[in-house]
């Protein structure tokens, strides 16, 4: 999309995000044709959702539309858009937490949002051993707690139900697997855009707020040791963007987990220097810098943390004896 | 390669694909693979050759304007040229970074220089080396003494600088003086004569025991009037629009090498995963940030676009590349990287690899510059 066009859907997406709480943002994006956006420029839009949700703090999930769209072509199911997803209790996509006992389905997880009276959809592991997907029909009676954790707004939910085969259906492990892993690649590529965003909004916060506080009778952002910090952060938080890029152009899976690694590492480190920047304030219930400081931890968690996965990465280029470029000139 | 076939190449991965072909079937170029140089004295003589090639069939000269010796077309190309020469195993030969450097300011501050020594020093006929600091002028610059003084048509230069990167082996030297009075104003970029009398260069021995940088001396060395780059006094400028290149362009260029190096370590390696993946990881995540940013630099630099102060950024991701890449090569290779003696020239750009938070700029000025201009942190008072 050109640059008036992406203009307006950020300020449109930055309205959706500013809205009523209380309605699913899915619904609420609905309002704004958000199907007809998304067909027009799918890398540019979902990108938007998740840089203007980043900056903002924006609540509600949008993660979990993103997975079930993508798993939708794969799987061939047109009603999966609409379904909750459920992550792995781990949150790590490659460690799902639901099982397949006595022929039922024994689901536990992380739900993105609230599964009761609608159908989802989780990973699976089959009693071969083997990823799969399972689809849940909405007849279903969840244990279904909201979790508070460490970012309240995200509206997460800790689930559980024991489905009979009747209300759940196991895909095709040969395509759900690989279906999994290219919806997770979308999923790592928009929350590295996110955390990003939120790296380089903590960082300019705290540039603005060094600028005016005064010790020693002038500005303490003149002293070389916050330059210093905040410069550091910032270029880890530009150099993550652009493999975050990388990946959503691409939509390379393994480009996709190094931008996750690299900006769940970046958002980390710009929160660091930004709150040491702010001294005793940014330790404050009323200052906002916790609120990104949560987000940061939470959203690095959400398929594999950067520690986890820089650790999978280095372990994939061990296995492979070469380290592979990403990005051709 | 005759010059008609030019035009066939439509993209940088055409023009790579082309040259990958002449790489694999060139008889002459086979000795540069996996060629590892016994120091850099033979590998600077050693790969002149290649140099020579590659000048003389034409893949050096694609992406530079023809007006100086090129043959034209997307800068880009000369980014595919290293990064296929990478994919062989051929370590770039050290000119062709001065060159990234040094001739695109040529080009737009004396294009009659350009346009009088490129060909010479694409195809390695002569090497030039960069004087900027001195003995009382590092990260500060603009305190530079170096005096440039008036005589007949031409001047006279004395003073002495210091850590002129291969500057033992070059005939020339892009040379910043004070022409006027202190401060940044004063300050002229020239193109100096090394092999004349009242210059004396004398290489400086680096931590890998390879002779990197030299100090050179200048007791009144002439300097024809022809041989100012840019405007009187407007040297400053002059070496801020190098260092955009030098920041951006020679990042491309070293993510090449650790890429290289890394995939050479993880294949000799027999190192346990669980202990050295972490670390592996993040040199490999931090190479590709630094891959990715300076791809768009390369970019931009091609489109002709002049970057600011923002180019502070991709220096510091080369900082931390280069660190951690070799920081995982060396524990890669356990204890053999410390005592196989047929390892003594990794070792020895490991060792130099320590000097990327120091070189072209430390690291604290970069953060300073980021900090500062693109930020917009306030100033020191």
């Amino acid at each position: 999309m050109d640059d008036a066009t992406s203009q307006m859907l950020r300020s449109s997406v930055g309205q959706v995000l500013r809205g009523d709480g209380e309605r699913r943002l899915s619904d609420r994006l609905g309002d704004l044709g958000w199907d007809e956006v998304i067909a027009d420029d799918f890398q540019g839009a979902t990108a938007i959702l998740f840089e203007e949700k980043g900056a903002m703090l924006g609540g509600g999930d949008a993660l979990g539309p993103l997975l079930t769209r993508l798993l939708s072509g794969p799987l061939e199911d047109g009603g999966l858009g609409s379904a909750s997803m459920i992550l792995p209790l781990a949150l790590h996509p490659d460690h799902p937490s639901t099982v397949v006992k006595s022929g039922k389905l024994d689901v536990r997880g992380i739900a993105l949002s609230c599964p009761c009276g609608g159908s989802s959809v989780t990973p699976v592991r089959d009693d071969r051993g083997s990823i799969t997907l399972g689809r849940i029909g909405p007849d279903v009676t969840w244990e279904c707690a909201r979790i508070e954790g460490t970012d309240p707004d995200l509206g997460l939910r800790r689930v559980a139900a024991v489905v009979p085969a009747a209300h759940a259906e196991l895909a095709d492990p040969t395509v759900a697997a690989p279906a999994w892993n290219a919806a997770v690649a979308g999923g790592r590529w928009a929350l590295s855009l996110e955390l990003v965003a939120i790296g380089r909004t903590v960082v300019r916060d705290a540039v603005d707020y060094t600028s005016v506080r005064k010790q020693y009778g002038r500005p303490i952002g003149t002293f070389q040791a916050l330059q210093h910090r905040l410069a550091s952060a910032y270029a880890s938080v530009v150099g993550a963007h652009r493999v975050g890029l990388e990946a959503a152009d691409t939509g390379s899976e393994w480009a996709a987990v190094v931008a996750k690694a690299l900006a769940g590492r970046a958002a980390e480190s710009a929160c660091t220097q930004a709150q040491q920047s702010y001294g005793a304030v940014g330790f404050t219930w009323e200052h906002r810098f916790h609120r990104y400081l949560r987000r940061t931890y939470l959203l690095d968690r959400l398929l594999g943390d950067w520690r986890t996965l820089e650790s999978e990465i280095g372990a994939a280029v061990m296995r492979q004896a070469q380290a592979p470029r990403i990005g051709v000139l | 390669m005759p010059e008609s076939r030019l035009d066939s190449y439509e993209s940088p991965a055409a023009y790579a694909a082309a040259f990958a072909r002449f790489l694999a079937d060139d008889r002459r170029v086979a000795r540069f693979r996996h060629y590892r140089p016994p120091d850099l004295e033979q590998g600077a003589a050693h790969l002149r050759a290649l140099q020579q090639v590659l000048f003389d069939e034409g893949w050096s000269r694609l992406g530079w304007p023809e007006r100086c010796g090129g043959l034209g077309g997307d800068p880009k190309f000369r980014a595919a040229m290293f990064e296929t020469l990478w994919d062989f195993d051929i370590v770039i030969p050290e000119p062709y970074s001065t060159l990234e450097i040094l001739a695109p300011v040529m080009l737009v501050y004396a294009p009659h220089l350009a346009e009088r020594f490129f060909s010479a020093l694409l195809r390695g006929d002569e090497s030039w080396a960069q004087a900027f600091s001195e003995p009382d002028a590092g990260s500060d610059l603009a305190a530079l003494r170096t005096r440039m003084e008036p005589d007949g048509d031409g001047w006279r230069l004395t003073g002495q600088k210091v850590w002129s990167s291969y500057g033992h082996l070059a005939q020339r030297s892009v040379l910043l003086a004070r022409s006027g009075g202190p401060g940044h104003r004063g300050l002229t970029m020239v193109l100096v004569d090394l092999d004349q009398e009242g210059v004396e260069v004398r290489p400086i021995r680096a931590e890998d025991g390879e002779n990197h940088f030299s100090e050179i001396f200048l007791d009144g060395a002439y300097l024809p009037g022809d041989r100012v780059v840019g405007e009187l006094g407007g040297g400053w400028g002059v070496a801020m629009y190098m260092l955009q290149w030098e920041r951006g362009a020679y990042g491309w260029l070293q993510q090449g090498r650790f890429h290289n190096r890394l995939s050479y370590a993880l294949q000799q390696s027999d190192g346990d995963t669980t202990v050295y993946a972490a670390t592996v990881g993040h040199a490999y995540a931090a190479s590709t940030a630094l891959r990715l940013q300076t791809r768009d630099t390369v970019r931009r630099l091609a489109n002709e676009e002049v970057l600011g102060p923002e180019v502070s950024v991709d220096k510091l991701l080369l900082i931390d590349a280069e660190t951690a890449a070799w920081d995982s090569i060396r524990q890669l290779l356990g204890s053999g990287f410390e005592v196989e003696d047929d390892l003594a020239w990794l070792r020895a750009e490991f060792l130099f690899s320590r000097a990327a938070p120091i070189y072209g700029g430390s690291q604290e000025i970069q953060r300073t510059l980021v900090a500062q201009r693109v930020l917009g942190m306030p100033r020191e008072p």
